[in-house]
């Protein structure tokens, strides 16, 4: 049985050569090196900027978002020396409360500073030679003076949507790593059930629904590919997996049938050892309103709540390659040149740009449509505003001949959720056995964050500041 | 009716010859006659009419002059020593029977030892020899120096003194210059003209008509010879343009001819002959009765002085390629070559020059790829297999030939490089390209109809309100109020 399972492994593998580009044959094979090592640093990055703000070290927005890519094209400069496309696959953002994405500002003065209780969203990629791995981590912001010691978890409405979101995606996690488990593995867990994105949406939504939240549009569980990680601006044809709808404001509809992602993902295929995927949910508080909820999907926010922030404008943009144009500005072709010479064909923040009139340049793109840009959205319910959570973590299915395969969980592994305690829990028993110690029997590797040295922008800004006062 | 009859024996008459006739059918006959026809052209040329006899006469005459032409055009002359020419007027047999050409060719039939006398002329094979060849390359200014030995007046004449010295100079890869070329090729016009007007043997009264059209060489000889003959000799020390003459030196005419004519005389920096230049330009004008600046050629010297004065023409043109060549053996421009070129020696120019000789070719361009490739060696020039690039040995530049200016002057925009990441994002994008919307001609029918339709309407509506614009009755003063 054993010999007859390996055979089948490597017919597959021959059968996947064409796209040997996107087929993790194992752990230690050059194409999960680089995502390991893209998903070492993301994590790193993230877990380093989460204890910053935990110490009270980092607390104004612009700081946390310009160290996090600092940070990121520091150390992708350190390794991979011959890779030339590698860097900041997704600049960071922290989208505090119903803030649900895009904040990442372009001056201090300015930017949010977080406060006592803030529900912040990190969110940070990384890629090397387009292998990315993509992350965002929710935390509860702590009470500042006088103890950093939390005494007593955060309740209500926060630990309800941080609880949900985080055990969906741990449960996403599992469930997919079944897909690696032998017949023969005694847990056997959902082995009559055909794992599939219709069976993920079940997951997600029974977690939901127990905690009392609703899920967000945006909210996806697919396939990625190199260079291929559902940017906005790219529409891929049969994505494995499942989509609650596109965030784009373009098309805030709630019909399925337009402009939305829904008919180009592939709900009904199941997940495949060598494959890696991403899983990015974002759930919000219910305020109990029928209107907010989505037309055919009640366990979904209606697109029509998603509006974008009146104030901020938009900081990070992504190249829309199906579009090219000839610029009158001077600053946009110096801009486009820039962008398509040495920026990748992931977003990226304006502060990135070193073209001379750089602004000025990204607006004229962006009113021709080549550049699209990522508008700060916020979830607004009818009574009052929801808060929201959001978390996404990028995982490889690695075939393996020794134990069928291992799940490695290049993002959102090693980081400690902040202490919340909801009063609601979930009852489903299928859910439960994936969410258990055991994991319903998936070998899961964690890729563990570094120590990485101090951030360098707060350094300067305070040196800065400090100089200022004298 | 006397009256009647003599009325009637005047009544046909030829107003023409001052004739009468008794018949109207005489009258009709002498129409026809040949006489009354030399009458009708004599009185169309306001001439008297002539008798009868009289044109009798002029008949005789003309039979004799045509008889005479008639035997002049039956006579062949054959020169053997001079590769079997012919001749075909006893003028030409004996212009050439003096020419320097064939006394050289005669002598040197003798000195082989064969048997052979200038006329009986066993020695065909002398015929062959470069000194020929090199004349149907370099028409002009060697059969210009074989003519006239003793005046020695040629640039020809002062290249070779100045190659003899050692001297590196700047070539002209055709011997001659334009100017040259120029007399040649009107009097090669002429010549053929007269091959033409020879071919109707009654028509060639000229004296110089009588050119055999086989040999150019020799017809150009005589033309020159006689240029020669008529031409008036001008001095170093005398103005080209005016009558003034009998300066100290050259310096003192080439002022003088600054001052009054405007002559410049460019590059004087390089230029190593003042005399041999203006002796050349004098004689240009004095025997080629040339312009120096156009095209112009003169009856006489007077004629092309008057040309040159009256256009403005008394200066050395120095525009084009060619122009410089044609006065660029009395300029030495060797002090502004780069470093590269003071290796190369005169022996080795000498061998270019050779070489330009035999190619005769008229583009300036090709000397020097050639002289650029016999150096390479020397200097690390490297010249392409398309002979139109030369790579510099120190900085690595590359020269392009200006002939292809307009090809190195383009600006292509660079191509954009689509790295990996664009390259895989275009292919999965699914949506169509921006750029390639095809055109719909149908659809942009449609929307330019649509514009003008609105356009139409807008202005119906414009008329329409201006119907409107002032019903009221009487004035009132918006001033006033009410």
């Amino acid at each position: 049985m054993s010999e007859a399972q390996e055979v089948m492994m490597l017919d597959n593998q021959s059968q996947q050569e064409p796209d040997a580009k996107n087929f993790v044959a194992s752990v230690d094979a050059p194409i999960s090196l680089k995502y390991i090592e893209a998903g070492r640093i993301a994590q790193s990055v993230l877990k380093l900027l989460a204890t910053q703000i935990t110490e009270q070290r980092l607390s104004n927005v612009y700081d946390i978002c310009r160290t996090g890519d600092l940070l990121i094209e520091q150390e992708c400069g350190k390794i991979f020396k011959n890779v030339e496309e590698k860097g900041v696959a997704n600049p960071t953002c922290v989208d505090v409360n119903n803030c649900i994405w895009g904040y990442s500002p372009m001056e201090r003065d300015n930017a949010y500073v977080l406060a006592n209780g803030d529900v912040a969203k990190i969110s940070l990629g990384v890629h090397i030679d387009g292998y990315t791995s993509l992350a965002t981590h929710t935390m509860v912001v702590l009470p500042t003076v006088p103890v950093l010691e939390q005494t007593e978890p955060t309740t209500g409405p926060v630990a309800d949507v941080t609880c949900a979101t985080h055990l969906a995606v741990e449960a996403v996690v599992s469930l997919l790593g079944t897909v690696l488990l032998r017949a023969d593995t005694p847990s056997g867990f959902f082995g009559d059930r055909e794992v599939n994105g219709l069976r993920i949406k079940e997951v997600v939504e029974t977690i939901a629904k127990s905690f009392k939240v609703k899920i967000l549009p945006g909210s996806q569980v697919r396939r990625v590919k190199r260079f291929l990680v559902g940017q906005e601006t790219v529409h891929e044809v049969d994505v494995k997996g499942y989509s609650w709808g596109a965030l784009s404001i373009e098309d805030a509809t709630d019909d399925p049938e337009e402009g939305d992602l829904k008919k180009i993902v592939n709900s009904e295929a199941a997940p495949e050892a060598g494959e890696s995927w991403v899983i990015d949910l974002a759930m919000c508080s219910f305020s109990g309103v029928q209107a907010d909820l989505h037309a055919s999907n009640s366990q979904q926010i209606s697109r029509r709540c998603i509006k974008p922030h009146r104030a901020l404008k938009p900081t990070i943009f992504i190249r829309d390659y199906s579009k090219s144009l000839s610029m009158k500005l001077k600053s946009a072709r110096g801009v486009l040149t820039e962008i398509d010479n040495r920026k990748s064909v992931f977003p990226f923040h304006l502060s990135a740009l070193e073209t001379e009139g750089a602004p000025l340049g990204v607006a004229a793109l962006v009113k021709m449509g080549i550049l699209a840009p990522t508008t700060v959205l916020t979830v607004q319910g009818a009574p009052g505003t929801p808060v929201s959570s959001r978390t996404r973590t990028t995982i490889l299915l690695t075939p393996s001949v020794k134990y069928g395969g291992e799940v490695v969980r290049l993002t959102g592994g090693d980081i400690t959720p902040s202490w919340v305690h909801s009063d609601l829990e979930i009852t489903d028993a299928e859910i439960l056995t994936l969410l258990d110690t055991k994991r319903a029997g998936i070998h899961l590797r964690n890729i563990a964050a570094v120590e990485l040295s101090a951030p360098i922008v707060a350094a300067a800004e305070e040196t800065e500041s400090a100089m200022e006062v004298e | 009716m006397a009256t009647d009859i003599s009325a009637d024996a005047v009544l046909y008459t030829c107003n023409s010859c001052a004739v009468g006739f008794p018949t109207p059918d005489l009258q009709r006959r002498h129409m026809k006659t040949d006489w009354h026809r030399y009458n009708l052209k004599r009185r169309v040329a306001t001439l008297p009419p002539i008798s009868a006899e009289i044109f009798a006469e002029r008949v005789l005459q003309q039979m004799d002059v045509t008889r005479q032409n008639e035997e002049r055009a039956s006579y062949q002359q054959t020169c053997r020593v001079c590769g079997n020419k012919k001749f075909t007027s006893a003028g030409a047999y004996e212009n050439h029977l003096s020419s320097s050409r064939h006394r050289e060719n005669a002598q040197r039939a003798e000195e082989s030892g064969r048997s052979a006398t200038a006329e009986e002329g066993a020695a065909s094979t002398a015929v062959a020899e470069p000194h020929s060849h090199k004349d149907s390359l370099a028409p002009s200014s060697l059969t210009l120096a074989d003519a006239n030995k003793q005046t020695a007046f040629t640039a020809l004449s002062f290249r070779d003194t100045r190659v003899g010295g050692g001297k590196k100079v700047m070539r002209r890869n055709h011997t001659g210059g334009d100017r040259d070329i120029d007399i040649v090729s009107t009097s090669g016009s002429s010549q053929k003209r007269s091959v033409r007007s020879s071919s109707q043997p009654e028509a060639s009264t000229k004296e110089e008509a009588d050119f055999d059209g086989e040999d150019e060489d020799e017809d150009i000889d005589i033309i020159i010879a006689r240029k020669l003959k008529n031409a008036v000799k001008l001095p170093v020390t005398a103005c080209i343009f005016c009558n003034a003459a009998n300066f100290a030196d050259v310096a003192a005419s080439v002022n003088h001819m600054r001052k009054e004519h405007g002559l410049y005389i460019p590059e004087q920096n390089y230029l190593v002959d003042l005399k041999g230049l203006i002796q050349y330009l004098s004689e240009k004008v004095s025997i080629g009765n040339a312009c120096l600046y156009c095209a112009f050629i003169g009856r006489s010297m007077n004629s092309a002085r008057d040309h040159m004065i009256a256009k403005q023409h008394c200066q050395i043109p120095f525009d084009t390629d060619d122009d410089r060549m044609e006065v660029a053996d009395f300029y030495d421009f060797s002090s502004s070559y780069p470093e590269g070129y003071e290796g190369s020696d005169a022996e080795e120019w000498d061998d270019v020059s050779d070489a330009d000789e035999e190619d005769s070719k008229d583009e300036g361009e090709t000397a020097i790829a050639t002289r650029a490739s016999q150096t390479r060696t020397e200097s690390n020039l490297v010249l392409d297999s398309t002979g139109y690039e030369l790579s510099l040995p120190m900085s690595g530049l590359r020269i392009g030939h200006r002939s292809l200016a307009r090809y190195y002057r383009q600006s292509f925009r660079p191509t954009l490089e689509v790295r990996e990441g664009q390259g895989t994002v275009i292919a999965a994008n699914s949506r169509p390209m921006l750029g390639t919307v095809a055109y719909d001609p149908v659809k942009d029918r449609s929307t330019k109809k649509e514009w003008r339709e609105q356009r139409t309407k807008k202005n119906q509506d414009i008329r329409r309100e201006m119907r409107y614009i002032n019903q009221q009755k009487h004035f009132r003063d918006p001033m006033l109020g009410g």
